[in-house]
């Protein structure tokens, strides 16, 4: 069963003035439990303020939008709850913090959820833990830290709700190759070991390639694909009409069939180009 | 000639008593000229002391040891500290925070204003500059209303029209989206190609260093690694040391030719890289 | 209602013949208007000077519709004072009595003529931000006070903060607007609760706020500092402003305005 699902959602900015501007248009897609989904597209094509819809901080002008199977607007006064299921990390999180401590900051969503102490103690240390903050750390005030900690600290404080659903909005955004890199991972990794369903929001190919099984292209606020991440990367001419590119290597790799050459497609990854070219290349040294 | 040296810069922070009192070192002996003309890519990861140094060029920070000149003015000379910034514009990170005005032509004024230009000039070189970064059906826009990508040209445009020789741009695209980052960096590209203004880019990007005539890796406060992008690119396991990426087909043909295919070393591009590759497909006889 | 949706002192801009006025002329003559409200006190004086008032509204080429909506969230304080009208005032008939409570047909009166009033005011001050971009204000307020030197007040300084202060509002309202989002996120009640679990709820807003404002103001200070920014001393300006004939006659047509205002209390009936 979808875990998430929207039916015809249109959602508009400042109705009724001159600055009035669509933002989502007629946006029905379902998420199946379990899915690791990327969301690409250009600033403005709807990707932030379609995630705003799926946990309830925007309401839809028009549409609906069901979390396990139940409408979240069903009962306005509940939709806190909907928060907790459906986790949304921001861009720039780091901007967030507030407490003293990094811990009292990661705790701030599980006390606001109710539960008792020991609980959000547990959940503190289980999140810190998905993005490596050492214990030093934690006693420290978060804004101490350095930018990819801030960063680390303010994604656990989201895990630690420990969401069916966690989305994250551009979670690599103005960090370090290695900082990325570091991110990147924690998130496979906490995907893997939940078995939760994650949604990341990204401009860079290469973060969606390395992560993502399913992905979803937006554009001026509609969905132009939503397929698994092969069918989607396969339409490299479709995606660079609307300006986006596919990764360097599928490139390489697309350049190379349309020379004639046997190379087969599904590539994204420096990795998978190796190992996909060395068996063939190989092939000619021995010949 | 030289438009920036810096000879044996050294810099530090002192640091308080609990840190150990001991003076923390970010820059550790630079010795570095900049020609007139030239484009400059410095990388490295956070804390390598890229923006620190970048700082020294307009006279922002003054070097603890060693002298910076800028087109042989010493940074310490009170005197010349408001030529040189003029001489060496700075762009930084976060576009919101550099924009001063609540109209985008009112903005680009701000510098020559400051510097006490006639206002028929100044009204010359606004239109000037903002036709220079494509923005000129924007001056009467508000800024805040702007894309990244814009605004951070509106900021270019303003140091534009303070005449510079040099620009400096402290990772000015890292908060940009894709299109944002091609607007900013086609436009920097173009000012040193046709106006021939020198530039210094202060980037994590790759892709964006490819585009210099010399790039230069810091690490610790040091010079590590310096060269055109082809040699410096062409060093794929020391890059990956300091914790910097390679671009993916420079990283590719890396990978390939440390399991025994002769690739040629310094390939930047995909279309290189394909080249290259279709030369031992060929070899091997893949699909034809 | 959206933090983003606030249009009081917002700027719209174009090329009318109300923007392209001399701010300065604009500064003074909207102070001379909102005298001018004061001065009816009769219907007809009221009705030139609301008509007065819309007669600029059509010269701005504004949306008639937008000029009103900056009245919204003023509404409650129009309310008030004509409730406190409607009740305290009295004379004329008595349309409804209760205890200490007397409606009569001058308390009704009174509280529309200065629903109205407050209406015109706010009205034709927004209509000065509405076509006055924030700096050209500044700037004019600046020219305007620039005599007060001579009592060594710092006149330049204090544009320069007006000025910083007009272009970080939206900025800050778009931050808060994300902060507050970002706490919803993670559960935070911004909307129940007493008053001090409501105080109390602020405060994950507020802390981030003042981080990011400081680190704002810090870069920014930094980016000034690179475009050779030192205070006015030796400053010019790009744009110089002028006086022209469009300003006079508009200033010959306020002062006209506050004429036939004074005429009419004098030769008709006061409703006060």
């Amino acid at each position: 069963m979808s875990v998430i699902e929207t039916r015809n959602l249109n959602y508009t900015y400042s109705p009724g003035t001159p600055f009035r501007r669509d933002a989502i248009k007629d946006i029905s897609i379902k998420i199946d439990n379990g899915d690791f989904i990327g969301i690409i597209g250009h600033t403005g094509s709807g990707k932030s303020t379609l995630v705003q819809h799926l946990n309830g901080l925007l309401r839809p002008a028009s549409g609906q939008v069901f979390l396990n199977g139940k409408d979240i607007w069903e009962h306005p006064k509940k939709i806190r709850e909907v928060r907790f299921q459906v986790g949304l990390v921001f861009q720039y999180p780091e901007h967030q913090l507030f407490e003293e401590t990094s811990y009292k900051d990661i705790a701030f969503g599980p006390s606001n959820m109710g539960l008792d102490a020991d609980e959000i103690d547990a959940r503190v240390r289980r999140a810190a833990k998905f993005v490596g903050l050492r214990e030093e750390l934690l006693q420290k005030s978060p804004f101490e830290l350095s930018g990819g900690e801030k960063r680390r600290v303010a994604i656990a404080g989201v895990m630690a709700m420990q969401p069916q659903v966690l989305i994250l909005d551009e979670p690599t955004a103005g960090l370090d190759p290695k900082g990325r890199d570091t991110i990147l991972g924690q998130i496979k990794e906490y995907q893997q070991e939940n078995g939760s369903t994650v949604i990341v929001v990204s401009h860079s190919m290469e973060d969606i390639a390395r992560c993502a099984k399913k992905v979803l292209v937006m554009n001026r606020g509609r969905i132009e694909m939503f397929d698994q991440t092969p069918a989607v990367f396969s339409r490299a001419d479709e995606l660079g009409a609307i300006g986006l590119s596919v990764p360097a290597v599928t490139r390489i790799f697309m350049i190379l069939r349309a020379r004639g050459y046997d190379v087969g497609d599904n590539v994204y990854t420096v990795e998978q180009a190796r190992d996909r070219l060395l068996p063939l290349l190989k092939k000619g040294g021995d010949a | 000639m030289n438009i920036i040296s810096a000879n044996d810069v050294r810099f530090y922070y002192e640091t308080e008593e609990e840190a150990g009192g001991r003076p923390l070192l970010v820059l550790d002996d630079i010795r570095l000229d900049i020609e007139r003309g030239e484009f400059v890519a410095l990388l490295g990861h956070n804390g390598s002391g890229k923006s620190t140094l970048a700082k020294h060029f307009n006279a922002m920070l003054l070097p603890s040891g060693g002298r910076v000149l800028v087109s042989g003015m010493d940074t310490k000379d009170e005197k010349l500290r408001y030529e040189i910034r003029r001489m060496v514009g700075m762009v930084l990170q976060n576009p919101d925070n550099q924009l001063v005005s609540t109209i985008v032509e009112e903005d680009v004024a701000f510098g020559p204003e400051n510097l006490g230009v006639s206002p028929k000039e100044i009204r010359r070189r606004v239109d000037e500059a903002l036709k220079t970064v494509g923005m000129l059906e924007y001056s009467d826009h508000a800024p805040h209303k702007l894309s990244g990508g814009q605004k951070q040209r509106v900021a270019i445009a303003g140091i534009l029209a303070m005449r510079p020789d040099c620009i400096v741009l402290d990772e000015p695209t890292a908060m940009l989206d894709p299109q944002g980052r091609k607007e900013v960096l086609e436009t920097v590209f173009r000012l040193n190609k046709e106006q021939g203004i020198t530039v210094v880019l202060i980037t994590h990007y790759m892709e964006e260093a490819v585009l210099a005539d010399r790039v230069l890796v810091m690490e610790e406060g040091r010079i590590l690694i310096q060269g055109t992008p082809r040699e410096v690119f062409s060093r794929v396991d020391e890059l990956r040391g300091v914790e910097l990426d390679v671009p993916q087909p420079t990283e590719l043909c890396h990978e390939l030719r440390m399991q025994g295919v002769p690739l040629p070393e310094g390939i930047l591009t995909a279309e290189e890289c394909a080249q290259a590759l279709s030369m031992f497909l060929e070899a091997a006889h893949v699909g034809h | 209602m959206m933090l983003n949706e606030i249009t009081i002192g917002q700027y719209f801009p174009g090329r009318s013949l109300l923007h392209r006025m001399d701010p300065r002329v604009k500064l003074v003559l909207t102070f001379a208007y909102i005298f001018a409200v004061f001065v009816p006190r009769n219907w007809a004086g009221l009705s030139v000077a609301a008509g007065f008032l819309l007669f600029t509204v059509i010269l701005s080429r504004l949306p008639v519709r937008l000029v009103f909506k900056s009245v919204k969230p003023i509404l409650p304080v129009i309310l008030l004072t004509s409730l406190l009208n409607i009740f305290y005032v009295t004379g004329g008939v008595h349309l409804f009595d209760w205890g200490f409570i007397h409606i009569t047909t001058k308390g009704i009166t009174t509280a529309a003529f200065i629903a109205i009033r407050i209406l015109c005011l706010i009205s034709g001050s927004s209509l000065l931000t509405y076509t006055t971009s924030p700096t050209t204000l500044t700037d004019a307020l600046e020219r305007l006070l620039s005599p007060l030197k001579v009592i060594r007040l710092n006149v330049h300084e204090l544009a320069m903060m007006m000025t910083i202060a007009l272009r970080f509002i939206p900025t800050l309202i778009e931050e808060t607007d994300k902060i507050m989002s970002a706490q919803k996120a993670r559960g935070a009640d911004l909307e129940s609760g007493g008053m001090m679990q409501r105080v109390r709820a602020l405060i994950p807003i507020l802390i981030p706020l003042f981080v990011s404002s400081f680190r704002r103001a810090y870069e920014l200070a930094t980016a000034m500092e690179c475009r050779c920014y030192r205070g006015g001393e030796g400053r010019t300006r790009m744009k110089q402003l002028h006086m022209k004939t469009a300003d006079v006659v508009s200033v010959m047509f306020v002062l006209l305005l506050i004429a036939l205002l004074f005429y009419l209390n004098y030769t008709l009936p006061s409703v006060l």
